[in-house]
């Protein structure tokens, strides 16, 4: 069901007009007579020689790029050291099999100077990205540099739309978090990015360790997922667990006999998309 | 029964600014200015409840730039000097205006007012704003949060983590040493958020932090409830979210309540209306008037021609504001109710300066909320941990990169305006996690090296912090005190690249490294070793 609250921020707009309501206590302080009376000026390095590439999100459709080359880099990778002109490219990324990404190109600019900055236009928003900067020669893009990436996120990687609650941490779940966490999660972690179910299930059977319970429920999920149905209990099992339902698995098994019966049902079978539940 | 609850949050925020070098500087004004108009008259409200026995609910966000300055002895020193001044002023104002019966009843009032402030400062507070805010946090009416270590914009420095960490590890640190305990909140910095911060936010015991609305509205899933319930992050951090009507009730310039005609006019100042050869020893000394705090005329309406302001009609127009806003309140839980399985919660952060200093009765405004909740027990006031308490299961959302700025992401902190500014903070961090990694074993001896470096590398990180607040960036956008933040940015990397000089050289200028610890005062427990990777 359509949850009727929620609004986003496109819904919503801008609903306040006090023109100090821009998001800082300051603004309530300035006066327009403020001058700053110190008369020296500060120097600051006008660059660092150090090769950088940084990517940043300014907001939904829009990303920050700068750089500094060095006359040295340009000299190791075998290009001219008075070399001005370059390309940037923005990648969209996507994860493949073995923890590469899969890179989409969408944007590319031609750019002069050893140091720059662009803004670009990124009509996804908050999708993994990174930027990487070099010199096309002959239809062949020799990358120089490449960025980190970045909104790399990861829970609404799994694509899920059903309700999931919880207690957080520090509220009687700590240690299932916890054990959540070291088992799985550092696999998963914000700085690794999974964008597909599949991805999960393979980084799962890294695990090794499974309880009675957890093994008494292979026997479910594997009716209900068929062969890779002990990736995805290890995967459903630890999400519970981080959702802090660990307490309660009567209920988890009550559920999971509901999903199967749905699945025969439906035709669910293999889907990457996990069921809906009810709340209790 | 309680139909549902409210968060009222209160963030406290300035940047770190102190000029020893100066007699009179303009930019420390903002610190005397909240404080004397904000902080002070809101723990004034607060007592009064607390003599009446109203067992009211606050959360406030005291930023650690603003803890460190309402405890340094210098600013404080300035303080007093400056509400001395302002009480002089007051007296003359009275002389000057003893034939004119409207005006004169407006001045006694500042005057006595400003005697009032600064009796309850130095006595009843003994000096120092802190010690009301322990005071309410030890009797749990007041929840004090934290906020980042210098208000960095943290989305935008997490090119480098350590220096995200830093931020939190300081704050939570400053935190300790200021007020006793360890926070359980946090204002993240202009709330601006980013996926992977709650698991740092986390390492340091943080468990719940504020976000725009749509920072929750546009999370993953959508939320069940929207914003009138708090949200686990994945990391089970709780996240709650502003509700937007009542920000709108008090913030819109159109319908809010700080509009109404019978409210002091913010403008009429008399730093700007009377004669400059008469205001000239209160404003700044280089003819720059500025605003005093004495303003004797209400909004009136729509017209240059203002009336006189009345104290006494513009307290009980709080009061009917307050009911109001409490009635709008009980309208709101019942119309949410059908839609939740729980009382809703409405959380209300709202800049502290708003109150006192832009809005001058919002002080009053928030005591009677206070009193009138407390007396119809329809809402209940309460701490965000109250309220998780009562009810700890909540749904899991991933929330969405946001911020509460202009258009709700990045864009006022990252534009073209002041996105000069990345370059460096991101080099400095980057030599500054390599510093401390390179120098981790250094021994704490007493030998001179080894104190030398110890003590170039402290400020450099000191350094590094000043030049990563957001105010800097913000100013910048907002075309105000422009010329002021930009060279705040450029003197705190050129600070710190000359010290990383004199490190790598050994040569350092003791000299200089002594007026920067002086000045740049910050964090005087700093460790450099936050920054290690180790």
């Amino acid at each position: 069901m359509e949850n009727t609250l929620v609004k986003t921020r496109a819904e919503e707009g801008r609903e306040t007009d006090n023109p100090r309501e821009d998001g800082h206590s300051i603004a309530f302080l300035l006066s327009d007579a403020s001058k700053y009376p110190i008369a020296g000026d500060y120097e600051i390095p006008a660059k660092y020689n150090t090769d950088t590439i940084v990517i940043l999100p300014v907001n939904e459709k829009k990303v920050y790029v700068y750089w500094e080359l060095t006359e040295k880099l340009l000299m190791d990778k075998a290009h001219n050291p008075s070399e001005s002109s370059f390309t940037v490219k923005i990648y969209e990324l996507t994860l493949g099999g073995d923890e590469h990404y899969n890179e989409k190109e969408v944007y590319r600019t031609s750019v002069t100077g050893l140091l720059g900055q662009i803004y670009a236009e990124c009509t996804d928003k908050f999708k993994p990205m990174a930027a990487a900067i070099g010199i096309e020669k002959d239809g062949v893009f020799n990358v120089l540099l490449k960025s980190d990436k970045i909104n790399v996120p990861s829970y609404s990687v799994l694509g899920l739309k059903e309700e999931f609650w919880g207690r957080g941490y520090g509220s009687g779940a700590d240690d299932a978090i916890e054990t959540t966490k070291n088992v799985w999660l550092p696999h998963i972690s914000p700085h690794i990015s999974m964008n597909n179910i599949e991805m999960l299930l393979r980084l799962m059977g890294k695990k090794e360790y499974q309880s009675d319970d957890e093994r008494a429920m292979l026997g479910l999920i594997k009716a209900l997922f068929g062969p890779s149905g002990s990736h995805l209990l290890s995967l459903f099992l630890d999400f519970l667990r981080l959702l802090g339902l660990n307490a309660d698995m009567d209920s988890i098994i009550k559920h999971l006999n509901e999903l199967k019966g749905m699945a025969g049902s439906s035709g669910m079978s293999g889907s990457s998309e996990i069921p809906a539940r009810q709340r209790s | 029964m309680v139909k549902g609850y409210w968060l009222p949050v209160l963030h406290c925020h300035l940047p770190f600014v102190k000029h020893p070098e100066y007699d009179y500087f303009l930019e420390e004004h903002w610190l005397f200015e909240a404080v004397f108009e904000t902080y002070l008259p809101l723990l004034m409200r607060l007592k009064k409840l607390e003599g009446n026995g109203v067992d009211f609910r606050l959360t406030m966000s005291v930023s650690p730039p603003l803890v460190e300055m309402l405890a340094d002895e210098y600013l404080t020193g300035l303080f007093i000097r400056y509400m001395d001044r302002l009480i002089e002023l007051s007296q003359k104002e009275m002389s000057r205006l003893k034939n004119d019966s409207g005006m004169l009843k407006v001045a006694t009032f500042y005057y006595q007012r400003f005697i009032e402030i600064r009796t309850f400062f130095t006595g009843e507070l003994g000096g120092s704003v802190l010690n009301g805010y322990k005071h309410f946090s030890d009797t749990g009416q007041l929840e004090i949060i934290t906020c980042g270590a210098t208000h960095g914009f943290l989305p935008l420095l997490r090119t480098n983590p350590r220096s995200v960490e830093a931020q939190i590890a300081l704050a939570t640190q400053c935190h300790y040493e200021h007020f006793g305990k360890a926070p359980t909140g946090i204002w993240l910095p202009e709330c601006a958020y980013y996926e992977g911060l709650d698991e740092i936010l986390k390492k340091y015991g943080i468990r719940y932090f504020f976000l725009e609305s749509h920072g929750i509205n546009n999370g993953v899933p959508r939320p069940k409830f929207s914003v009138y319930s708090p949200v686990y992050t994945l990391n089970g951090l709780v996240v709650f979210a502003r509700d937007p009507e009542t920000s709108r009730q008090v913030w819109s310039s159109m319908s809010g309540y700080p509009g109404d005609p019978d409210y002091r006019d913010f403008y009429r100042d008399i730093g700007y209306d009377l004669d400059m050869d008469y205001i000239k020893p209160y404003v700044s000394p280089d003819g720059n008037r500025v605003f005093t705090g004495i303003k004797y005329y209400k909004i009136t309406g729509k017209t240059e021609y203002k009336l006189p302001y009345d104290p006494i009609a513009a307290f009980y127009k709080t009061k009917i504001h307050a009911e109001h806003f409490c009635s709008s309140r009980y309208s709101q839980a019942e119309a949410l109710a059908p839609r939740m399985d729980r009382p809703p919660l409405m959380v209300s952060p709202y800049d502290a300066e708003l109150f006192g200093h832009w809005w001058f009765e919002g002080p009053d405004f928030l005591y009677h909320v206070l009193l009138k909740l407390q007396e119809d027990k329809i809402i209940k006031p309460v701490t965000s941990m109250e309220y998780l308490c009562c009810h700890p299961d909540n749904q899991i959302v991933s929330p969405s990169p946001s911020s509460w700025g202009e258009d709700g992401y990045y864009d006022v902190w990252l534009n073209d305006g002041n996105s000069w500014i990345y370059r460096h903070l991101h080099f400095m961090a980057n030599a500054m996690e390599k510093i401390a990694d390179e120098y981790y074993d250094m021994p704490d001896d007493a030998s001179e090296p080894n104190q030398l470096n110890k003590r170039v590398i402290n400020q450099m990180a000191r350094e590094l912090l000043l030049a990563q607040s957001s105010d800097w960036a913000f100013l910048i956008t907002q075309s105000t005190a422009t010329d002021y933040s930009t060279k705040r940015t450029k003197e705190h990397i050129s600070n710190f690249n000359t010290l990383l000089g004199g490190l790598r050289s050994d040569m350092v200028d003791t000299d200089f490294l002594k007026w920067l610890e002086y000045k740049n005062s910050i964090f005087k427990n700093l460790d450099f070793r936050i920054y290690s990777t180790r």
